[in-house]
């Protein structure tokens, strides 16, 4: 059973596509899902604490909005988490919450916004596996079709 | 959602600690678990075939046996698939297997036997991670839980 769970978003469709998962996971053990976006910031120098996003203001909207829909739509108990870190410390950031929360998993997809051509494993979901104390569920790009968001699976498995 | 569940093990310590996830997964009932045993062997050289790379092979073995006897016991239903890849080879056997058995997740830990000092994330997760088919796992060790 899980108890709590992490969902880490940028709000990139490898995020989003993670997100099946950590709902399926809250609704059949009916743990509390904690909705988490580290706001990545300068730091100091010539802009500094600005988001390095320059579209951050309507993520976090857009990232408010989806969970305030969660939170309505399925019947779980959602909290959201927008932590500011500056430039290469989000995955610490996530670690933290996680930490501090309690959480049993974190949810992540294999990379975020800043995937960068080949690398099919980002930045952020390399180093928070280095430094997240619980388990971390890493969901490919390949993975999209498995996950529909069916809370409550009885599927009897024939094979 | 998870209905087919790979355990990926080498018997070591790290991989263990990945066993109560492994279980938590399959929470639910009529779930599967196929714990897949990678043994790793060495490269041919001069003198002789390829031999295991652990020498204790055989304890490895009669203790991934017990686990899957335990999770019998735990009512998940268990099977065991040994495979056999050459030294780096470990990440690819452990994908193919997922893909065949057409696991929904592997669970994984965050190194086995072949941690190198400082460095975290082993070799055959981070390669597993670039090539698995369905979602991974990756359940940090008690020790590494326990340091922070």
């Amino acid at each position: 059973m899980f108890n709590t769970i992490v969902w880490a978003t940028d709000d990139s469709p490898d995020a989003n596509r993670a997100l099946p998962y950590a709902l399926a996971l809250a609704a059949r053990d009916g743990a509390a899902l904690h909705a988490v976006h580290v706001i990545e910031r300068f730091p100091a120098g010539r802009l500094p604490n600005e988001p390095v996003r320059c579209d951050e203001p309507a993520l976090d909207a857009r990232i408010k909005a989806e969970t305030l829909r969660l939170a309505g739509e399925k019947d779980l108990q959602v909290t959201l988490h927008m932590p500011s870190a500056t430039v290469g410390h989000v995955a610490e950031r996530i670690a933290e919450i996680a930490q501090r929360e309690d959480a049993d998993l974190i949810v992540v997809g294999t990379r975020g916004h800043t995937a960068i051509g080949a690398l099919v494993l980002g930045s952020v979901t390399q180093q928070l596996l280095r430094v997240a104390i619980c388990p971390v569920l890493t969901v490919p790009q390949s993975a999209s079709e498995i996950a529909e968001p069916s809370p409550v699976t009885t599927t009897t498995d024939a094979a | 959602m998870f209905n087919k569940i790979v355990w990926a093990t080498d018997g070591s310590d790290a991989a263990d600690d990945a066993l109560p996830v492994t279980k938590m997964l399959a929470a639910e009932g009529g779930k599967e678990v196929l714990v897949v045993h990678c043994e790793e062997l060495t490269v041919p050289g001069k003198a002789a075939g390829p031999f295991p790379v652990y020498a204790n092979e055989d304890e490895l073995q009669a203790k991934i046996d017990g686990q899957v006897a335990e999770l019998s016991r735990d009512g998940v239903s268990a099977h065991l698939k040994n495979v056999r890849a050459r030294v780096g080879g470990a990440a690819h056997v452990i994908a193919d297997a997922a893909r065949e058995a057409q696991a929904d997740v592997i669970v994984v830990g965050t190194r086995g036997h072949t941690a190198i000092g400082g460095l975290l994330l082993g070799s055959v997760t981070q390669r597993l991670l670039h090539i698995a088919h369905c979602p991974v796992v990756v359940v940090p060790s008690r020790e590494h839980s326990n340091n922070d």
